[in-house]
């Protein structure tokens, strides 16, 4: 599985009220929630990205709530991947139980600037700046999580889990 | 070996699969919850519990047609749902459900607010809830610890929240994620317990618990808080750990105090802001809401409604309230909060404009008389 897209690159601690502001939870439709995302930190983001491209940020992504809109909201505008230093735990786990693809990749952090394209090698962990001409390596998942995205996600996984 | 590895029966670092005792939602999470369960599940397989807190009782069509949807699923599962008692943290502890019960899961990121009764409590997303209600077990990685040993007593200006605004600025540069805080020598009553391991979380630790005995082995990191030399704390927009003492915003005019939340909304609390606004007349918008309908009966019962309704607050219907920028108390453009809540993100109370500045009940209510950010010491 690869990506390919656009880098746009944001700070530390983006929290779960800038990426779906509360005021729009009241639907879980994730069409809806994608016209709103990350509108409180660059309201221009969902009209200048393309589908494919791709959010790099700092540490501590997703921090606060626990709203799984908020992953939703970023797969449903198109986004095909988010790398961050660190990711928060509940958006950790949200992400890779719905299928959002994330890396934590703190090198390749430091070095991609917005608009370098990027490519991205999930079976690898390779992450390759077009624009620079640079490789990257994301930290390799805990094994865990590795049997869990293998699985599809979450519900596949419990779906296992319940034919055993 | 910490309180944690104990509960969870092993060691920092591994992923452990286990049976989750309680596990609970509201109304701001259960509709993704209801549609991740129906992707895989048939029966639900665990203890579980509803709350209507977050936007409760409905505003509008969409929000009604939502909750409607919720208590037809839990109808369908013999799941109850409490309605408009307050909020979820607060009633789970009212309720006594954590008892017999070691793990907890919450559908919700304050759910760490039970580590004050010495549970394993952790707030999860829509999808790993769903499974538990499914499963009735989920994994879990066991954090590593670090050790809060509080000393002494605080002065009478100093609540919970400035011990946790506190913690917040010593963590700041310390990397607390996938961690947890474990606190000791805990002087505070109940109603206080509840906000340190409520507001905890705000240092991105995946929980928070108070145990009874320190005993040093096995924590990555230990911290000794000297109650005695606490003042009250602020954090300034936008972010809780953006903590200063009080007297560095004094002056900060306001336009709305909230107080109330999961954070600071216990009788203890509000009752403290009461007597401070006693025979006073508030200067800005003043919202209280009371954590639970107990806490608000009982503060009818014992005049602390009078108070602050004859100071000019409102007091809201228990519940999450202004605190999440969806219901009741959202604030507009521009506008500058001060609130007792634990979040001040961009746009967490509503217009992305605005400003929030966190306190504790007492610098809020002190604040409120005076219309703009004041420090009770010296005030009162």
């Amino acid at each position: 599985m690869k990506a390919r897209g656009r880098a746009w690159k944001y700070g530390d601690n983006i929290d779960t009220d800038v990426i779906i502001p509360a005021r729009y939870l009241n639907t879980s439709d994730p069409k809806e929630l994608a016209q709103h995302v990350l509108e409180d930190l660059d309201p221009e983001f969902r009209y200048k990205m393309k589908p494919g491209d791709i959010i790099v940020a700092g540490e501590n992504f997703g921090c606060g709530s626990s709203r799984e809109h908020a992953p939703l909201a970023i797969k449903a505008a198109g986004v095909s991947a988010v790398i961050a230093k660190s990711f928060a735990r509940i958006f950790y786990r949200n992400a890779i139980n719905i299928g959002l693809p994330i890396l934590e990749a703190p090198e390749a952090v430091e070095r991609i600037e917005t608009g370098d394209e990027i490519e991205i090698d999930f079976s690898t962990g390779e992450i390759r700046n077009l624009t620079k001409g640079e490789v990257y390596h994301a930290n390799p998942f805990p094994e865990f999580i590795m049997e869990i995205i293998k699985a599809g996600g979450l519900v596949e996984w419990a779906k296992r889990r319940l034919a055993k | 070996m910490t309180l944690i590895e104990e509960i969870l029966g092993g060691k920092s670092g591994e992923s452990v699969v286990r049976r989750v005792d309680l596990v609970y939602a509201h109304d701001g999470t259960m509709p993704l919850i209801i549609e991740a369960f129906n992707k895989v599940f048939a029966t639900v397989r665990a203890r579980a519990y509803i709350f209507f807190d977050h936007v409760y009782p409905a505003p509008t069509v969409k929000i009604a047609n939502l909750q409607k949807e919720i208590r037809d699923f839990a109808k369908r599962h013999r799941i109850p749902v409490i309605e408009g008692q307050g909020i979820s943290h607060q009633l789970v502890v009212e309720m006594g459900l954590t008892e017999n019960s070691k793990i907890v899961v919450g559908a919700d990121s304050h759910t760490p607010t039970l580590g004050a009764l010495g549970v394993f409590a952790v707030g999860m997303g829509a999808t790993d809830v769903a499974v538990i209600l499914g499963l009735g077990k989920t994994w879990f990685r066991i954090p590593e610890s670090v050790g809060v040993i509080l000393e002494g007593n605080p002065s009478r200006y100093v609540m919970a929240t400035d011990v946790i605004l506190h913690l917040l600025s010593l963590l700041k540069d310390y990397d607390m994620n996938y961690r947890a805080v474990e606190f000791f020598n805990v002087p505070f009553s109940l109603d206080e317990r509840l906000t340190l391991t409520n507001f905890v979380v705000e240092a991105n630790a995946k929980t928070g618990i108070i145990g009874e005995e320190y005993t040093g082995d096995g924590y990555v990191k230990e911290l000794e808080i000297e109650l005695n030399s606490l003042n009250p704390l602020v954090a300034k927009p936008h972010n809780p750990a953006n903590v200063v003492p009080v007297e560095e915003v004094e002056g900060t005019k306001i336009d709305q105090v909230f107080i109330g939340s999961c954070t600071n909304g216990r009788f203890e609390q509000i009752s403290k802001a009461a007597e401070i606004l006693e025979g006073e007349k508030v200067a800005v918008r003043t919202i209280v809401g009371p954590a639970s309908m107990n806490v608000y009966k009982r503060m009818i019962e014992e005049g602390v409604a009078r108070k602050l309704i004859e100071a000019g607050a409102v007091i809201l219907p228990p519940g999450c309230g202004p605190c999440l920028g969806r219901h009741m108390g959202v604030v507009g453009d521009g506008e500058i909060v001060l609130s007792t809540t634990n979040r001040n993100f961009r746009g967490r109370m509503g217009s992305p404009n605005a400003q929030i500045y966190l306190s504790n009940p007492i610098t809020a209510a002190v604040s409120a008389l005076y219309g703009e950010i004041t420090n009770p010491e010296g005030a009162i």
